[in-house]
């Protein structure tokens, strides 16, 4: 969708055309974002990792047609270095933004999201047992579908599998007070 | 005599735990809630049961291998995972596929949200304990799957789309089969409305139960019925329309309450509104080809896609970055479950324990959709 959408009424009156969006964020953070352009109505944008909770915060509240929640979160393992990449979008138009980190592989670190969305939560969670990233102040730094304990990140793309059989080493509740089994006969199955 | 102390009646909080194996769970998943005697204090989720490492898989496997496995996630919506793929492919490749494949794909989605939603209808009954709708949905859904397996010779992992285009066209008497099943899926629905809906039970088993209100909704990610059922009408395929949506018309139901019953009634009117789209697709449907010119080894140039559709439990998501492989370079999937069990915690946090099963069940999670 380029020129020939946005010369719709309809669609200029939902709020679309996002080329300023672009241009507001070379002029607010200059060098320390690239690449910031329009395509096909999806803003994309490179910052740098000091600023990513600042630029986001900017996208999210501060702009006058803002991008108010995070819809998902993934990391890429660029070869030289990772990826975290937001999909920021609103919710009358679906519109989406994508805001993009470059991360040093050794020391990849990031502040987290959660405070701005509680997307974040989980999606930081899984980046950061796949890849590697740490999130600075997560709330739950646990890992999210691996079992604690694994070794290795297995998204990036020199992960050695492991050659044994991975045993899970402790228990997910150490000292719960009380075990209730609810089900296999739950009565909420019956009638 | 009177000697014996009597220590005071304390309580203390009590820690449960739900699954992984329970049959109300749909699937594999495992809640940690610590109960304060019937009323949740708390809800910790852990997830990554059923974990699969499809998004490693896919790094593996070429581009047109790799449609049987996207079946395999949200397997109660195997064509419309395939949708959002092939469309993520054709983008990177600069594809368009003719209009009669177009048409088709966008039947067999939406035959698929109707067989998910009554899926969902079974199982919702049967975990607040109505075992007959169980039954009754298992039943209107059979002709459903008679049409798949037709169609594409599965009953629930198809292989059916090709990037491109399809593996095959519509087989004769699809269409008589179809409008059977058009003409009497209404009746039934309104029969199971009558045996559930309105029943006094179900009613207060649901309303005012698990509620999530539109700004929480929203933070969390949460999409799909469940989203709608908060008031928000968001519908990519309203507000992004994909494949042949922006051809037909349709409602997008939504209902403020943000309750059990509000998503229920949500995916009640979809399978309505689904059923509008199918009949218009079918009138409209055009002749011609199936299949676009591809080239045979498919080899996307460097570059990347987001594709976003709009699942029976919200929005799906697939990322596509290519280096000029035979293979994707990266893969990543948004399953919609992962996302809106996020906000179960808040929807089910000083609530009754006997409603846990109710609010679960109204999110109607897939658990392979959760951990991929």
């Amino acid at each position: 969708m380029t020129d020939s959408t946005n010369d719709t009424g309809l669609i200029a009156a939902a709020g679309q055309d996002n080329s300023d969006i672009a241009d507001n964020l070379r002029e607010q953070f200059g060098e320390q974002i690239h690449n910031a352009e329009i395509e096909d109505d999806t803003l994309q944008v490179e910052v740098a990792a000091e600023i990513i909770l600042v630029v986001c915060r900017h996208l999210s509240t501060e702009i006058e047609r803002p991008y108010p929640y995070l819809s998902d979160a993934f990391g890429v393992d660029c070869g030289d270095h990772l990826q975290v990449v937001y999909h920021l979008i609103r919710s009358e138009t679906a519109d989406g933004a994508f805001v993009r980190v470059n991360l040093p592989r050794n020391e990849a670190t990031l502040p987290t999201l959660t405070a701005l969305y509680n997307t974040a939560n989980w999606a930081e969670r899984e980046i950061a047992e796949m890849f590697g990233v740490t999130f600075a102040g997560h709330p739950d730094p646990r890992h999210l579908l691996l079992p604690e304990g694994w070794q290795g990140y297995p998204l990036r793309k020199d992960y050695q599998r492991p050659d044994h059989p991975y045993l899970a080493s402790e228990p997910l509740h150490e000292d719960p007070s009380v075990f209730l089994a609810s089900g296999p006969q739950f009565e909420t199955t019956e009638e | 005599m009177s000697e014996t102390t009597q220590a005071p009646l304390t309580t203390e909080e009590i820690v449960v735990n739900l699954g992984p194996q329970h049959p109300s769970t749909h699937g594999v998943m495992h809640f940690v809630v610590t109960i304060d005697g019937e009323t949740i204090r708390e809800c910790v989720p852990h997830i990554g049961y059923l974990h699969s490492s499809l998004e490693k898989i896919a790094e593996t496997l070429r581009y047109e291998q790799f449609i049987t496995n996207t079946d395999r996630f949200d397997y109660l919506n195997g064509l419309g995972n395939e949708l959002c793929y092939v469309q993520a492919v054709e983008r990177l490749l600069g594809i368009e596929p003719p209009p009669r494949t177009v048409f088709i794909r966008t039947l067999m989605a939406e035959l698929k949200r109707i067989s998910s939603h009554l899926v969902y209808l079974g199982c919702y009954g049967n975990d607040i304990g109505a075992m007959t709708v169980f039954l009754h949905a298992f039943r209107e859904r059979e002709p459903l799957m008679d049409m798949f397996e037709a169609v594409t010779g599965g009953r629930l992992l198809y292989n059916y789309l090709r990037i491109g285009g399809l593996r095959n066209d519509l087989p004769t008497g699809f269409t008589d089969q179809l409008h059977r099943f058009l003409d009497y899926l209404p009746r039934r629905l309104e029969e199971m409305n009558d045996l559930l809906t309105s029943n006094r039970i179900f009613i207060a088993r649901t309303r005012g139960i698990g509620i999530l209100t539109a700004r929480q909704a929203l933070s969390f990610g949460v999409t799909g019925p469940t989203l709608r059922g908060c008031g928000v009408p968001y519908d990519l395929r309203k507000l992004r329309p994909y494949a042949a949506y922006d051809q037909v018309e349709f409602d997008v139901p939504s209902f403020p309450e943000g309750d059990c019953l509000a998503r229920h009634l949500v995916r009640m009117e979809e399978m309505n509104q689904s059923m509008r789209i199918i009949r218009q697709l079918m009138e409209k449907m055009p002749e011609g080809e199936i299949q676009a010119d591809v080239p045979r080894r498919i080899k996307p140039e460097a570059g990347e896609v987001y594709e976003r559709v709009e699942s029976p439990r919200g929005e799906l998501g697939c990322y596509l970055l290519s280096d000029g492989g035979a293979k994707p370079y990266r893969m990543h999937w948004r399953g919609p479950s992962f996302y809106n069990l996020q906000a179960l915690p808040v929807m089910v946090r000083g609530g009754l324990l006997a409603d846990f099963i109710a609010t679960l069940g109204s999110l109607d999670p897939i658990a392979p959709d959760i951990d991929r």
